[in-house]
């Protein structure tokens, strides 16, 4: 069980990892679906207003979605860590060539939030028609499909070993006996 | 190989639908009116009309795809939930599942018809705390169908003794 931090309860322990677990989809899910409503939805919903008041109701949406997007990123980060944190001793031994799919999504979501947090925190409009984080939002879905993988990865791995294990011989000290 | 990538594939599909549904509901419920108090009242109603009309479809696909890629991954996920300790994996996940239908009927009938109920706005927050409860299910779930069949991060240690 876990023991990593002292002088705290083990079962607050435990509940720390579905929470960052729960933060990190969270937030996916708000960085994921704000970039498409704020880049392919109300572009659409405005184009019929006059500059003046595209801009004042794009400017009011910024403002708040760049702060959204910035917390986002910071709690993406943090609970990242978390994750890399119970899940490095996961990606080791026969579970090495998991390994290359989860550095490839730590280092595609990083890239992805920092170009979301440089094209939210810039007080001027983009300049080319192809804003950023339209490539980010294709980016971000990337990142979730390499998490995928990387998951699938380790899962399959650990159905083989259990496989094998199933044909050890009995009174073996495996922490995962046969069903 | 065909069927790890099906797999795959459908887990990717659950979660990216999953995070434009809910994003958008938060987008379109706490975001959006900030960008509408610019508007005089009139502008502002047209402007949630189309946005709705959008949103809609949007919301609409991401329905199908969910209960779709949901099926599939339940049904490739049975023998592990039953394989978990006192029915809990079927227990966390009739509560995935039941939030899950709460929110995509809550969904289709406030934005059923052309114009918002009056109470859009009040259901629309329900709807997005259902939602942050429905992930909360599927995190305790995964956690809980890592930790309670396998003791996790043990495996690995024991096969690099070996």
């Amino acid at each position: 069980m876990l023991n990593w931090f002292p002088y705290i309860p083990e079962r607050i322990q435990e509940a720390l990892f579905p929470l960052s677990r729960w933060l990190h989809i969270v937030c996916t899910c708000l960085l994921v679906g704000g970039t498409l409503f704020y880049e392919f939805i109300i572009p659409k919903a405005i184009e019929d207003l006059k500059e003046e008041t595209q801009l004042a109701v794009l400017g009011r949406v910024r403002w708040f979605f760049g702060q959204v997007v910035i917390l986002s990123a910071l709690i993406l980060v943090f609970t990242g860590s978390i994750a890399v944190f119970q899940q490095s001793r996961l990606y080791t031994g026969i579970f090495h060539e998991a390994r290359a799919w989860i550095f490839l999504h730590i280092a595609l979501g990083i890239f992805a939030l920092i170009v979301a947090v440089a094209a939210m925190a810039r007080t001027r409009a983009p300049r080319m028609p192809l804003s950023w984080l339209r490539v980010n939002f294709v980016i971000l879905l990337i990142v979730i499909f390499v998490s995928a993988v990387s998951r699938h990865m380790r899962m399959m791995v650990r159905n083989n070993a259990d496989q094998l294990q199933l044909r050890l011989p009995t009174g073996d000290s495996s922490p995962n006996p046969p069903p | 190989m065909e069927t790890n990538l099906i797999i795959i594939l459908f887990r990717w599909i659950h979660i990216a639908t999953a995070c434009v549904a809910v994003g958008g509901v938060f987008f379109i419920r706490i975001v959006f009116p900030i960008g509408l108090r610019a508007l005089d009242a009139e502008s502002a109603h047209a402007m949630l009309l189309k946005t709705r009309r959008v949103f809609k479809m949007v919301v609409h696909t991401c329905i199908l795809l969910m209960l779709i890629s949901g099926t599939y991954n339940a049904w490739m996920n049975w023998p592990k939930y039953t394989a978990m300790n006192a029915g809990l994996g079927h227990s966390l996940f009739g509560v995935h599942l039941l939030l899950a239908l709460i929110v995509f009927s809550i969904l289709l009938w406030v934005l059923a018809g052309k114009e918002p109920k009056a109470t859009h706005l009040k259901w629309m927050t329900v709807t997005l705390g259902l939602m942050f409860l429905t992930i909360a299910a599927a995190s305790v779930l995964k956690y809980a169908r890592e930790t309670s069949t396998k003791s996790a991060g043990s495996l690995p240690a024991m096969v690099n003794t070996r």
